[in-house]
């Protein structure tokens, strides 16, 4: 653990009592996950973070990262046509727009993360919050998560899609939401979406609450308005089984 | 679900909302005089629409409580003119489809935790609701025109 983030869980949380109503449902919106200082700080970092990329993801598989500052550097017109472009929900191409540092990639790749990125990667592989996840799954399988900080801005979304990936053992997804204040109307919503395409449940991404669900669930992220007055931040990714 | 320390929260149904299908929506023959308004355009309702919202009330023991409006979201449009309050319905047609939920201009019943469960457009639907609105989410750039008739009611 980094000595410049350090995390914890609110000491009060007993997963254990959840675990009934998880296995149940199969997912679990549970707020104040971390002790309040914690999530001050990591609310702080993902504000101050740097080294954003744009991910996109197309329906023909193609996966785009572009950097935020590249974009951002792009004359107007040029910047303004590509983000229509990607805003444009008429074509059924898009499967997400969101700005994301993939902390686990980085580290895998070998390439250097912030420090309170690398905090934040080695909190959640940690024994507390593993152990957590555990104990409130009740499934002795997890063995590690992957871990990227997503921040959501006007006109960002993701599409609905259900996490399967065989190939990486992917047991459940989370999101650690982390932006103060949010409003519903702000949309950002985690929505499950049921088989007519209908919100069967969703969660407005309060500040400090994790959403932890089964792999696989249909679901998808609204797209954030234009009325939100500041990103979505959280951390996200999933748990999976050892190889 | 929601939960948190010892507290278990059992699923909830979306409080206020619910939601029925009734028959298909008249086709709007004559021209209308679109308003500007918070987020939306809005319009009164032609005859028949009128006729059609008070037969669909009527079925669940319902009648309109002041003539319905028939609201206009476009792309980057959102959000309802205010409906509930005292101890009357208010109610939402939707007269269009979406084709799908990232199209935007869902209905969302959100509580007072931030849990949400709605519904996005389809023609015919009849959303009814007590206590507070629903949000209706921004729509999405290309997403199609969402029009839908929106008013309250009363028990007969």
């Amino acid at each position: 653990m980094s000595p410049a983030l350090s995390l914890r869980l609110d000491p009060t949380l007993r997963a254990a009592a959840l675990r009934p109503v998880f296995q149940r449902h199969r997912r679990l919106h549970i707020p104040g996950i971390l002790e309040a200082p914690s999530a001050a700080a990591l609310h702080a970092a993902l504000r101050e973070a740097g080294g954003w990329t744009r991910s996109i993801h197309l329906e023909d598989g193609r996966d785009v990262d572009l950097s935020v500052e590249e974009l951002e550097a792009l004359p107007d017109p040029e910047r303004i046509e590509l983000e229509r472009a990607l805003a444009d929900s008429s074509t059924d191409r898009l499967q997400y727009v969101f700005d994301t540092v993939r902390i686990s990639a980085e580290l895998g790749a070998g390439r250097p993360v912030a420090a309170p990125m690398r905090a934040i990667h080695d909190f959640i592989n940690g024994p507390a919050f593993l152990g957590m996840a555990a104990e409130l799954t009740g499934d002795d399988r997890l063995a590690f998560a992957d871990v990227m900080a997503t921040r959501y801005l006007p006109g960002h979304f993701l599409t609905a899609h259900g996490d399967e990936n065989p190939l990486e053992r992917r047991l459940y997804a989370y999101v650690l939401n982390l932006t103060p204040g949010w409003r519903a109307d702000w949309g950002g919503v985690l929505m499950f979406l049921d088989d007519d395409g209908h919100v069967a449940e969703g969660y407005v991404p309060a500040y400090n609450a994790l959403n932890l669900f089964a792999v696989p669930q249909t679901h998808a992220v609204s797209m954030v308005s234009r009325l939100a007055r500041t990103p979505r931040l959280s951390i996200t990714g999933w748990i999976h089984a050892a190889a | 679900m929601r939960a948190h320390a010892d507290v278990q929260v059992e699923p909830r149904s979306s409080g206020n909302g619910r939601r029925l299908r009734i028959s298909a929506p008249p086709a709007i023959g004559t021209p209308l005089a679109w308003e500007a308004a918070e987020g939306h355009a809005r319009s009164g309702a032609p005859a028949d629409l009128v006729a059609y919202a008070a037969s669909a009330l009527a079925a669940e023991g319902l009648r309109l409580k002041d003539p319905p409006v028939l609201l206009r979201h476009g792309p980057g449009d959102h959000g309802l003119p205010p409906l509930a309050g005292g101890d009357g319905y208010a109610f939402a047609i939707d007269l269009t489809d979406a084709r799908r939920t990232l199209d935007g201009g869902l209905l969302l019943f959100v509580d007072g935790d931030g849990r949400a469960e709605g519904w996005r457009a389809e023609a015919g639907a009849l959303t009814l609701w007590r206590g507070a609105d629903p949000v209706l989410t921004e729509m999405a750039p290309g997403a199609p025109q969402r029009l839908t008739l929106v008013g309250r009611a009363t028990p007969v």
